[in-house]
């Protein structure tokens, strides 16, 4: 369950998603693995500061309930073919991308 | 034949059949198109057969509207045209740029694109394309290039021809020296055209040298082919007999000004493939290429558009957008297309303006490979990692909506004639800002739901107006209805007012569409010589 999963962990999810390519390390010199997280909380902060229903540990973790490393791909293109697209510093994400991206910065 | 007026003396008449004033892509087009008919052809050349700053300071104007690119640099006043500056890039209009739109106000040409076709297909030879096809199934064919697996309910490729670029002077130079039926007139300068006393016939061109000399020209017809902002000026300049100038009973001349505008603040991050999509990137395919050799390469370039149905159905202008590798160290580029103008036209821009703008681009890709060194990255701006990042700009072009508020009219200053210079004021219709934004959230939802990358939208408000150039290509300006209350011209590009007076080029355009528009600016020129000489056959 994605409630239980540990840091390292979320960042193996967001590699399985499309997030890879913001994320992972050959696609930004000299930046490792302390990058990504990094750049996983920026875009968890920013989507928590327009969404602070949501700044809530217990309250992703439900949200997510459902995500785990198999099924993260098809999710989130299942939200983008519904629309369920949320906009962080310009970046169009799916729904749960960003929400696994707050729970790195809520971590 | 070529005459250098300046060689003629003053007060010299000309008299011909048909009188062609401006020897770009329109005009040398009609006339070749009319090589051998026996119609006795003036074509007017208001420079010489080189640039020369006497001759391009007489595109000065001034814009008190939105910003446009500066208008002595964005076109070219010498034997060629502005196809001497041209990149190449061709497709024709799309069928949904001719139809009644909703949203659309004033949108309906009175032809179709089905009407253009087999002008099209004899301007794709002009140009020195490849065959007339522009379906991507064929190119990918051809290519073995694929496109993005993209929703294509949401996103949809589409490809343009690159031409050689064809520059129309020095290349249809040799073939209109020798006609017997065509002269081209070198340092021609059209003051005015002058109508006779009922106000709906040319009865004579003015012309002046740049050794102050004048001349005049006499024809049957006269053809105006100067472009989409000199069309008009010069029909508003052409006062003698009407305050309101030339063929503008209605006050048309000049209003409807339609550009192409570019923003390119907007980012695609791709996701799987660490290439850049080959036909993405002006891939060579092995085409025949119209009279050319066999081993010039044909270069396609793929463009991610909206679908036609959505495009319709939501009342969205047309938009394009094509992928720019973002690398300070990939001179396949801006850098690159720089130096390539430069190294053509080193001798003909030189104390241009027009210089050091590709100059310093080229000078700062070398500084760049240099120091090897990336710019600084702040942690979400993406668009500033370079090219292995996968990153691209998404460069996309907007269709600016016909808007009767936007317009050419004559500005007090006065140029070296004596003539009023042009004043452009280019405002949107609100819609383009509307469009673009729907555009790029369907991109961002089409590459999401494939799962192949993401789209950054950097897009404010009033994003075309702010953060958008562009207006290199100028339409509308005495455009084509069927109604004289919203047209200068009628379906065969005729004045309703001045029977022996025709348009030529992107001015006559009722739409801008989103394409480059020297492809249908040359295939109506094709179906307007055909016109003419049926005219002038039935005589």
């Amino acid at each position: 369950m994605a409630a239980k999963v540990s840091r390292r962990r979320f960042v193996a999810l967001l590699s399985a998603t499309g997030l890879v390519a913001l994320l992972a390390e050959k696609r930004i010199p000299h930046a490792g693995i302390r990058i990504d997280r990094q750049a996983a909380r920026a875009i968890g902060n920013a989507y928590l500061e327009h969404h602070p229903a949501e700044k809530s540990g217990l309250r992703l973790r439900l949200a997510l309930a459902d995500v785990d490393a198999q099924n993260v791909s098809d999710i989130v293109q299942r939200d983008f073919a519904a629309g369920r697209i949320v906009y962080v510093d310009g970046w169009a994400l799916a729904r749960t991308e960003a929400r696994l991206c707050a729970l790195v910065a809520m971590s | 034949m070529f005459v250098d007026c300046h060689s003629l003396p003053d007060g010299h008449r000309i008299e011909t059949d048909l009188v062609i004033v401006g020897a770009g892509p329109a005009g040398i087009t009609i006339a070749r198109e009319l090589n051998g008919s026996g119609i006795r052809i003036a074509l007017l050349e208001a420079g010489g057969m080189e640039p020369s700053q006497e001759s391009q300071q007489l595109y000065e104007g001034e814009s008190i509207g939105w910003p446009v690119t500066d208008l002595r640099i964005v076109r070219l006043r010498y034997f060629g045209g502005t196809s001497n500056h041209w990149t190449g890039f061709c497709r024709p209009c799309e069928r949904i740029d001719f139809e009644a739109r909703k949203g659309i106000p004033y949108g309906e040409w009175p032809i179709t694109n089905e009407e253009l076709d087999p002008y099209y297909a004899r301007a794709q030879e002009i140009c020195q394309l490849g065959p007339y096809e522009y379906g991507l199934d064929f190119w990918e064919q051809q290519s073995g290039l694929t496109r993005l697996p993209l929703d294509d309910s949401l996103v949809e490729t589409k490809l343009i021809q690159y031409s050689n670029p064809t520059r129309f002077g020095r290349l249809y130079e040799p073939e209109l020296d020798a006609s017997e039926n065509i002269t081209i007139y070198l340092n021609a300068n059209v003051l005015e055209l002058e109508p006779d006393r009922t106000g709906t016939r040319v009865q004579r061109a003015v012309i002046a040298t740049y050794q102050d000399t004048t001349l005049d020209a006499v024809a049957d017809t006269y053809v105006v082919a100067c472009g989409g902002l000199e069309n008009p000026r010069l029909l508003l300049n052409s006062r003698g007999k009407t305050a309101g100038g030339l063929a503008n009973g209605n006050d048309l001349v000049g209003r409807f000004f339609c550009g192409h505008f570019t923003v390119d603040t907007n980012s695609l991050l791709l996701g799987r493939d660490e290439q850049p999509p080959p036909l993405y990137m002006l891939p060579a395919v092995p085409a025949r290429r119209q009279g050319l050799p066999d081993d010039a390469p044909l270069r396609l370039r793929a463009f991610l558009c909206l679908p036609e149905d959505l495009t319709r159905d939501e009342g969205l202008c047309n938009m394009n957008s094509e992928l720019y590798p973002i690398d300070p160290w990939n001179s396949s580029g801006t850098a690159r297309q720089s130096l390539d103008l430069i190294r053509e036209n080193i001798d003909k821009f030189r104390g241009a303006e027009y210089l050091p703008k590709h100059l310093r681009r080229v000078m700062q890709d070398l500084s760049r490979r240099h120091h090897a060194e990336p710019p600084p990255m702040p942690d979400l701006d993406i668009a500033r990692y370079p090219s292995n990042s996968g990153v691209y700009s998404l460069h996309s072009y907007v269709e600016q909506l016909p808007n009767p508020h936007s317009r050419i009219s004559l500005s007090p200053r006065k140029d070296r004639f004596g003539k009023n210079r042009l004043q452009i004021d280019v405002q949107f219709t609100g819609a383009e800002n509307h469009s673009m934004k729907r555009f790029f959230e369907y991109l961002a939802q089409a590459f999401g739901k494939a799962d192949i990358g993401r789209v950054r939208i950097d897009l404010p408000h009033d994003a075309v107006q702010v953060r958008g150039g562009g207006a290199t290509h100028h339409h509308g300006t005495t455009r084509m209805h069927e109604d004289p209350r919203y047209g200068v011209v009628d379906r065969n590009c005729r004045s309703h007012e001045v029977e022996n007076l025709y348009l030529g080029g992107s001015s006559v355009f009722t739409r801008a569409g989103v394409w480059n528009p020297t492809l249908t600016i040359v295939a109506l020129a094709v179906r307007m010589a055909a016109h003419l000489q049926e005219n002038f056959d039935g005589r």
